[in-house]
């Protein structure tokens, strides 16, 4: 068998391409912290108008661009309240992309062009897969015990305290799909008629957005590919990925 | 030249900025020697694209109608191989079978012949005859079928025996519904002739020569390393899962992959096999002549390797076939360019890792800090590459 030097692959040439790589990768190197934390802005210097969207009808602002990335869930809640800043709940996250839809031209915070640019990352089906944690977690109590025995809870609110990530608060689900919808759910129906946590009711609408339901011990994400983009409410809270991160929530002037 | 009859100008595919019809398909897979199934529903002009075909090889082609009351001997009386029946030794039936100079067999309605008799025919089209468990030679060293059918969407599947003959034995198969003649071919079909029989009345001036000819430069034509890299990722990188291998998943595949991979082209399609990836590869090499021939002046080696892909894959029984009814409607060609997409995107992400990787490698190096850039589905360039090491280091010392 004769395999022949090629001159480029896919259109890069191969003359110079190792040394390059070596070089680049030495230069990032040297760009990273001791500790090799991931490198973020630090959202809670900054103005509002910086890097954050203000979404009237929560009282918030998220950031126009995911953080953290490559953290698990509990890591992220960390890393966010050393920053002053939160992890957004399901329906913070539902209320973010609404006002973003509803805003296409542009908002006192973010031009036209940068809610095209936020939705597209959220929600075009492409690749590469892009996901970011929101703040629910979920337990299903065990049939033989007290008054939620046999229901779903929802942990949210989650705060960092004391080296401990403790939910802010716990209820029992209901009024939601307990089923996966693997496509879909109408992406409208479920942004303007989801459950008081953001989840998608029983007799939501079909549609081709992704729905996960919640099992035990599972949290919260948004994921999407070239495959498909949905809710995904069945993520193990360990997993880490260099791409999945998430977009900081904060209240003008500090902490929730 | 060959008369053709058969006319439709819809696009199957397009490789290097020149469209390719259906003839051009069939002409790819008549000189890189690819048996060709062609599927579809009565009456949509298939079994004339494979008698065009045979024009091509003048009196060196044969036609048979599968027929589930044909058996072998009847068979072998159709390719007039009846003295098989009297031959008393291995020298007698060599020279009988020797005399068969049919280059091109064609197989109408192959799924109505019985098990055995099919059998026979794909033997046919690889070049050969079995009897009592030896193999005769047949078409003086090139051949290759053309059959037809109508077996509806489920025949690739594993479960079923005539699926998994098809799978094995022909190269290449094209649902001929998917690429209908457009409204200005049938306007000029249907004015030309009212004649609703497969024509059978063309001239019979061989061009065998020249196909057999252009499939020998395709062979022997050496094959661009991109397109090995390629083939190895449709090989390797397809068979990635977070599970681990997907071949070895077998049934657990695609429900017992992670929700998010689920939804990605790892839940919608398994690797090539190895002789998948080899008709790939030599598919391609067809296209990329034919596009030369028709104008092409630059080549793109991802371009005509996924166009190949597609032709392979999409009935090859790779994907996942509930997936493509929930989410494509049913239709595996769309289904199988979602994978092609996703699949340009990681060559786009990693060509400068592999261009890096090519040239260390080229150097007879194996530095862990290139190799440890290819991870997950890229995990098999490490191997790849060490592999490209050593070979020129062989290189060098001689």
């Amino acid at each position: 068998m004769k395999f022949e030097k090629p001159t480029s692959f896919m259109g890069v040439p191969i003359e110079g391409a190792y040394e390059k790589a070596i070089k680049d990768q030495e230069e990032s190197a040297r760009n990273k912290t001791p500790e090799s934390k991931p490198i973020i802005p630090n959202p809670s210097n900054a103005s509002p108008e910086d890097g954050f969207v203000y979404i009237p009808s929560i009282g918030l602002y998220l950031a126009k661009e995911k953080t953290l990335k490559g953290l698990n869930w509990e890591k992220t809640h960390e890393e966010l309240a050393n920053q002053n800043t939160f992890m957004p709940t399901i329906s913070q996250f539902k209320e973010f992309v609404k006002y973003l839809r509803s805003n296409p031209s542009g908002t006192k915070d973010a031009t036209g062009q940068e809610i095209s640019s936020i939705l597209d990352e959220i929600l075009t089906v492409r690749n590469p897969w892009r996901s970011e944690w929101l703040d629910a977690k979920f337990e299903v109590v065990d049939k033989t015990l007290g008054m939620f025995g046999g229901k779903t809870l929802i942990h949210y609110d989650h705060r960092f305290s004391n080296g401990s990530l403790q939910a802010g608060k716990s209820e029992p689900l209901d009024d939601y799909l307990t089923s996966d919808k693997k496509p879909g759910i109408s992406l409208d129906d479920w942004l303007e008629n989801a459950n008081k946590y953001g989840l998608p009711k029983p007799d939501v609408k079909e549609g081709e957005l992704y729905y996960w339901h919640p099992r035990n011990g599972t949290v919260a994400g948004f994921v999407a590919d070239s495959g498909g983009a949905g809710l995904y409410c069945s993520e193990g809270p360990s997993v880490r990925d260099g791409v999945l991160g998430v977009r900081a929530a904060k209240i003008l002037g500090g902490n929730k | 030249m060959a008369q053709k009859i058969y006319k439709n100008s819809t696009e199957v595919t397009n490789v290097h900025g020149v469209p390719f019809y259906l003839e051009d398909i069939v002409q790819a897979c008549l000189t890189g020697r690819l048996n060709l199934f062609l599927q579809g529903d009565t009456g949509s002009g298939k079994t004339q694209l494979a008698r065009d075909a045979m024009s091509y090889f003048g009196d060196k082609s044969m036609f048979l109608l599968g027929r589930n009351d044909m058996d072998t001997r009847e068979l072998f009386r159709q390719i007039n191989l009846e003295k098989l029946r009297g031959a008393k030794s291995t020298s007698e039936i060599k020279e009988i079978t020797d005399k068969v100079d049919s280059h091109l067999v064609v197989v109408d309605e192959l799924p109505n012949a019985c098990s055995a008799v099919r059998a026979q025919l794909f033997n046919l089209f690889d070049g050969f005859i079995e009897l009592d468990g030896k193999a005769y030679p047949i078409g003086n060293g090139y051949s290759v079928g053309i059959a037809t059918g109508n077996i509806g969407q489920k025949f690739t599947e594993s479960s079923n025996e005539l699926g998994r003959a098809l799978k094995d034995r022909m190269h290449v198969i094209v649902d001929v519904d998917y690429f209908s003649p457009t409204p200005s071919d049938t306007l000029e079909i249907l004015s030309g002739s009212t004649n609703p029989r497969v024509e059978f009345e063309f001239s019979y001036k061989d061009a065998s020569k020249g196909i057999i000819q252009k499939h020998h430069e395709i062979k022997d034509k050496e094959i661009p390393l991109d397109k090995i890299l390629l083939a190895n990722y449709l090989l390797h990188g397809l068979d990635y899962s977070g599970k681990g291998s997907k071949r070895k998943m077998k049934d657990a595949w695609p429900t017992e992959l992670d929700a998010r991979e689920q939804v990605s082209d790892i839940g919608l399609v398994l690797p090539v096999s190895v002789r998948a990836a080899k008709s790939i590869t030599r598919l391609s090499q067809s296209l990329d002549e034919i596009a030369k021939e028709k104008g092409a002046t630059s080549l793109d080696t991802f371009d005509s390797m996924m166009a190949a892909y597609k032709l392979v894959a999409a009935y090859s029984g790779v994907l996942n076939e509930a997936a493509v009814q929930e989410k494509y409607a049913g239709d595996r060609y769309k289904a199988i360019d979602q994978v092609i997409l996703a699949t340009k995107g990681e060559f786009d992400r990693n060509s400068q890792n592999i261009a890096a990787g090519l040239e260390m490698a080229y150097s007879g190096k194996t530095d862990e800090r290139i190799l440890n850039k290819f991870q997950d589905r890229w995990a098999f360039m490490q191997d790849t590459l060490r592999h490209l090491a050593e070979y020129a280091k062989t290189q060098k010392e001689k």
